[in-house]
């Protein structure tokens, strides 16, 4: 059980969004969907829910056609950057459609939650702020109960407090009963613990695709006085170099080689997520 | 508990592991009693259930903890004795060999390190009777 | 399920606006009635007709569907409906509010004849069917447009019949435009809507340099008006070929139509 992707092109215009992406996310994972400010990750999330037409390719969902299939599409829900609801509609409208369209729709969890949360149900859809929005949104994708729940841009304009409690009933939830989260943010740090595997996207096209730990274990950092550090990176595949004052750390990818005699001084450390994402991303 | 670290150098299944032996340790959790859940673990740190279950596991294989079906994850029996042994053994490469190593860079010398070892040991066992500890 | 759902929407969506609609109309009724007294002491002649309020409710549905595409569409994709559920709950959806607005005409209409009961002099109806297809025009006398309109039981149903087809059809070119206008990117909708009253514009023109032309173009719509509209059977043919038309050509717009 998963949703497959299977050499997803797509151009806007003069624009490749995606090209020839490949992805697969499985069924009760975590996943979080990584990259810059127009790698194509909204698009992405965006075909895979049937909103856009990819120019080639096809989405699987459970191994059925994923595209203009009601059955499908049953088993998805999206919470996007955009609101699709009309500005009219209240926050208990929109509920009340929510259960409508979805069976499995939670609507006592979703009273609770707009408690949690402060959100008055009978606040105007068009009245909102951007955080208020985004909430709404989260508490519509907390509440569905479908196997895959793609979150993009999450916490958009959250404060800390509505940041912590929106993760924390995220795992609540997700650790009660299992299903498949993908989130797409630009906070790294944030969801880096959070999440099981890590989906890397690059100018349209997928970089990495592997569980958080073996994307971390592939490297380390290391720190020391800058003489001592240049002599243990020698030969060495080094993506990146924070320097403060005459301290240094170098991002290495690779085994950490501990007993070497360059290595005495220096602290070793795992490899940063957000760092990590940072140096492999920059162009 | 013990606070979590996350930009730590130790992975994070790791200090959670380390965490509930602290607990277990210092009595907090006692043998025979339930370890906190996954889910617990997972939404009070903000981690993923498998890092969680990743870290309770830790303390199952060594045998400090087992799990009853259906109800949860319990503190074994002599876990709290296990542990101080497992944390005895480690004692000198986890604290003594750092101190040492901070005590050379400072130049500081051997007696001179060994009496402030001695001060400061007799001066917690002296808070600790005064505690009626 | 979801097909039923989304029939549900899109029924409701354009519920409220149904309501005030026929709400306005009532009012009126009753507004005139409260100022009846004073317009028989004034000895005003007040009357209040209602010639076939399905030309004022096709207006009026036109605009509705006109409004019907953009919102519904985004609803609905939100909720993970499939563009083909979406025209066929559309296809649903439009027949119940065509349905339920012919019939609201209907009783509209026969509200105010029964009020011309006890006002005969100040109240009288007639369906826009009655209007069409029974009234006798042989009774045009000079300047004086006077007409007679005869009523019956199977007037009335026929009467809804009739609306019925006709709203269908606006309904099915309103939504149409909507769906297409969607479509068209910001060029598209300068060309599509400066490009037809400069059309108009331009063809006016030709018609008024070449009578030939606005004579024999002018004899051709009166022919086809005569074989499309003469007889209710020939309308209702006619509403539901150009709502078929029209609804088939909303599927070609609608089937790749993408959330922007």
């Amino acid at each position: 059980m998963a949703i497959e992707l299977k050499g997803i092109s797509k151009s806007f215009g003069q624009v490749q969004a995606l090209k020839g992406v490949s992805a697969v996310f499985e069924e009760n994972k975590i996943y979080g969907l990584l990259g810059r400010n127009g790698a194509g990750k909204s698009t992405l999330l965006n075909i895979l829910t049937n909103r856009v037409f990819p120019d080639e390719g096809t989405v699987l969902v459970d191994r059925e056609n994923g595209m203009e299939n009601d059955g499908a599409q049953a088993k998805i829900f999206l919470m996007s950057e955009t609101t699709l609801h009309p500005e009219s509609m209240r926050v208990k409208g929109a509920f009340r459609w929510a259960k409508a369209f979805y069976p499995s729709f939670d609507e006592s969890y979703g009273e609770k939650l707009l408690g949690d949360f402060g959100l008055n149900p009978g606040a105007k859809i068009s009245g909102l702020s951007t955080g208020y929005r985004s909430i709404f949104k989260l508490v519509l994708a907390l509440c569905v109960n479908v196997p895959y729940v793609l979150l993009d841009e999450p916490v958009l304009g959250l404060d800390a407090n509505h940041r912590e409690l929106f993760y924390k009933r995220l795992l609540e939830k997700y650790a009660e009963n299992p299903f498949t989260v993908v989130l797409s943010t630009h906070l790294i740090e944030e969801v880096a613990n959070l999440v099981e595997d890590v989906v890397i996207i690059k100018e349209g096209e997928i970089l990495r695709q592997e569980s958080r730990e073996s994307l971390l274990a592939g490297g380390y950092t290391v720190s020391g006085g800058a003489a001592a550090v240049d002599a243990y990176i020698q030969g060495k595949k080094v993506i990146g170099m924070d320097a403060l004052g005459g301290l240094r750390t170098a991002y290495v990818l690779g085994a950490p080689e501990k007993g070497r005699e360059a290595a005495k001084d220096l602290e070793f450390g795992p490899m940063d997520l957000q760092k990590l994402f940072i140096q492999l991303t920059n162009s | 508990m013990r606070k979590v670290d996350f930009s730590g150098e130790k992975p994070i299944f790791l200090q959670i592991a380390e965490s509930l032996e602290d607990a277990v340790i210092s009595g907090a959790l006692p043998e025979g009693g339930q370890l906190p859940s996954i889910t617990e673990l997972s939404v009070q740190y903000t981690i993923n259930p498998a890092t969680a279950l990743k870290g309770i596991n830790l303390l199952v294989d060594q045998g400090a903890a087992y799990k009853k079906r259906g109800v949860g994850m319990f503190v074994a029996e002599g876990a709290r004795a296990l542990l101080q042994k497992k944390r005895q053994g480690d004692f000198s490469q986890r604290f003594v060999e750092a101190m040492v190593s901070e005590a050379r860079r400072l130049e500081i010398g051997r007696q001179e390190l060994l009496d402030m070892v001695a001060l400061e040991f007799d001066s917690a066992e002296k808070g600790r009777v005064e505690n009626g500890d | 399920m979801k097909l039923l759902s989304s029939y549900r929407y899109q029924v409701h969506d354009q519920r409220m606006a149904i309501l005030v609609f026929y709400g306005v109309m009532v009012g009126m009724v009753l507004l005139s009635l409260l100022f009846l007294p004073f317009a028989n002491a004034a000895d005003a002649d007040l009357t209040i007709t209602s010639s076939g309020i399905t030309a004022v409710t096709m207006v009026f549905s036109f605009i509705l569907s006109l409004c019907a595409f953009k919102d519904s569409f985004l609803l609905n994709i939100q909720h993970g409906i499939s563009r083909r559920s979406q025209f066929l709950a559309r296809m649903g959806a439009m027949a119940t509010v065509c349905g339920a607005m012919a019939v609201a005409d209907e009783i509209y209409t026969l509200l105010i004849s029964l009020l011309s009961l006890p006002f005969p002099n100040s109240f009288f109806a007639h369906s826009l069917y009655e209007i069409c297809y029974c009234t006798d025009v042989t009774s045009v006398v000079s300047s004086d447009f006077t007409y007679t309109v005869s009523t019956s039981g199977a007037s009335a149903v026929l009467s809804i019949v009739f609306s019925f087809f006709v709203l269908l059809a606006v309904n099915a070119f309103g939504y149409l435009i909507t769906a297409f206008n969607y479509r068209l990117g910001k060029v598209g909708k300068i060309i599509l809507w400066a490009g037809w009253p400069c059309l108009l514009i331009a063809g006016s023109a030709l018609l008024e340099v070449n009578p030939w032309l606005e004579k024999t173009l002018l004899s051709l719509l009166l022919n086809l008006c005569q074989m499309c509209l003469s007889s209710l059977p020939r309308l209702c043919f006619t509403c539901l070929a150009l709502t078929a038309v029209f609804s088939g050509l909303t599927w070609l717009v609608m089937r790749r139509a993408a959330v922007k």
